[in-house]
C-alpha cells in the first residue's frame, strides 16, 4: 500500500475519496455514482506532482480479490477553494485498465470559469476562448507526462 | 581525408563496436506506452539552459537496423509544466524533419494565462529563448543524422 493512502487512513478529517476500512477493503466515493467497494491491493500508483503547477493527477490501479481491476483518476489542486475530483472504474483485464489511462481525456476536468450564455463582447469572448484552449492544451500535456511516466514505470519493473 | 570531427566520431564507433551489445532499450513517450526494442545508442546530445540540461536528444538503432529518436525537453520550473517526452521510429530524413518540429519548446509550452502580465511575459521569454537553443541545436543533430549515422550502422552491423 502506498504511503499516500496510509496516511489518508489515519487521518480521520481527511476528505479525500479514498476509504481502506481495512487492510484489503477499499471504498472510492465517485461523482454522480454510487461509491466503488472492493476487497484487493494496489498494483501501481503515479502522481504529477509539481510544485510550481496549481494542480496535479494520481492514477492508482487495484486487483480485487474476483480477479477485476479496478481504475481510479484522482485530480487534485493545491487550492483549498477547489475541490477535488476522482473516477474510477472497474474492469475485467489490466488490458482494458491500460487502455482506459491512454484513453482519458483530461480536457474533461478544465474547469469554466464563465458563462457562456451571458453577452460578451467579441475581444472578450475571443480573450476567453484563448484561456480555455490554453488550459486544455496544458491539462492534455500534463496528463499525457504522466501517464508516459506510469507506463514507463510499468515496463521497467 | 575527413575533417577532426568526423574522424573523432569514427574512432568512437570503432571502438564501442567491440564493447557493445545489443541491450533492451526502453523510451518513454508521453501519452503512450514505452517504445521498447533490443537496440543500441548511437547518437546523444544534449542542450543547456543556464546551468540545467534542457534538451536531451537521442538515436537509437533496433537489432533490425530501424533508426529510432527520442527528445526530452525538459522545462525550468517557472514555466508550470512538465518535461515533455517524445520517442519515434525514423525511417527517413523527412520523418527526422517532422520530428524534431514535433519537439520544438514552442509547439510543446504556452505561458500560462491565469498568471499576472508581468508573469506570462516573463514564461513567453523563456519559451522563446528555449525555442533558441533548440534550434540552433537542430542543425547539429540533423548533420549527426545525415553524415554520421550511416558510419556508425555499418560499423554495428
Amino acid at each position: 500500500m502506498s504511503t499516500l493512502m496510509e496516511s489518508v487512513t489515519n487521518d480521520s478529517n481527511s476528505t479525500a475519496n479514498y476509504t481502506n476500512t481495512s487492510a484489503n477493503n477499499f471504498r472510492i466515493k465517485r461523482v454522480g455514482a454510487r461509491p466503488l467497494t472492493f476487497h484487493g491491493i494496489e498494483l501501481a500508483t503515479a502522481m504529477s506532482f509539481t510544485p510550481s503547477i496549481p494542480y496535479w493527477y494520481e492514477i492508482n490501479i487495484f486487483r480485487t480479490t474476483e480477479h477485476k481491476f479496478v481504475l481510479a483518476i484522482r485530480l487534485f489542486f493545491q487550492s483549498s477553494e477547489e475541490e477535488d475530483s476522482v473516477k474510477a472504474w472497474q474492469f475485467e483485464s489490466l488490458t482494458d485498465a491500460l487502455e482506459k489511462i491512454k484513453s482519458y481525456d483530461p480536457a474533461q476536468d478544465v474547469r469554466v470559469d464563465f458563462d457562456a450564455e451571458q453577452p460578451m463582447a467579441i475581444a472578450d469572448l475571443t480573450a476567453k476562448a484563448m484561456f480555455l484552449h490554453a488550459k486544455t492544451s496544458a491539462a492534455r500535456s500534463h496528463y499525457a507526462s504522466l501517464i508516459g511516466e506510469f507506463f514507463y514505470s510499468l515496463e521497467q519493473s | 581525408m575527413p575533417n577532426t570531427k568526423e574522424a573523432e566520431s569514427f574512432s568512437i564507433s570503432q571502438e564501442t563496436r567491440e564493447e557493445e551489445v545489443w541491450r533492451k532499450i526502453i523510451l518513454r513517450c508521453d501519452g503512450f506506452k514505452p517504445i521498447c526494442f533490443p537496440g543500441l545508442p548511437l547518437f546523444s546530445h544534449q542542450a543547456h539552459y543556464e546551468k540545467d540540461d534542457c534538451v536531451h536528444f537521442n538515436l537509437y538503432l533496433r537489432d533490425n537496423g530501424q533508426i529510432y529518436a527520442h527528445c526530452v525537453i525538459k522545462v525550468p520550473s517557472s514555466l508550470s509544466a512538465r518535461s515533455f517526452t517524445f520517442g519515434q521510429q525514423i525511417p527517413n530524413q523527412t520523418s527526422m524533419q517532422e520530428f524534431l518540429s514535433a519537439c520544438l519548446p514552442i509547439n510543446c509550452i504556452s505561458p500560462d494565462p491565469s498568471r499576472d502580465v508581468l508573469k506570462f511575459d516573463m514564461q513567453r521569454k523563456i519559451i522563446e529563448q528555449l525555442q533558441g537553443i533548440y534550434c540552433e541545436k537542430i542543425e547539429t543533430i540533423f548533420c549527426a543524422s545525415t553524415t554520421e549515422l550511416p558510419r556508425r550502422k555499418k560499423c554495428l552491423h
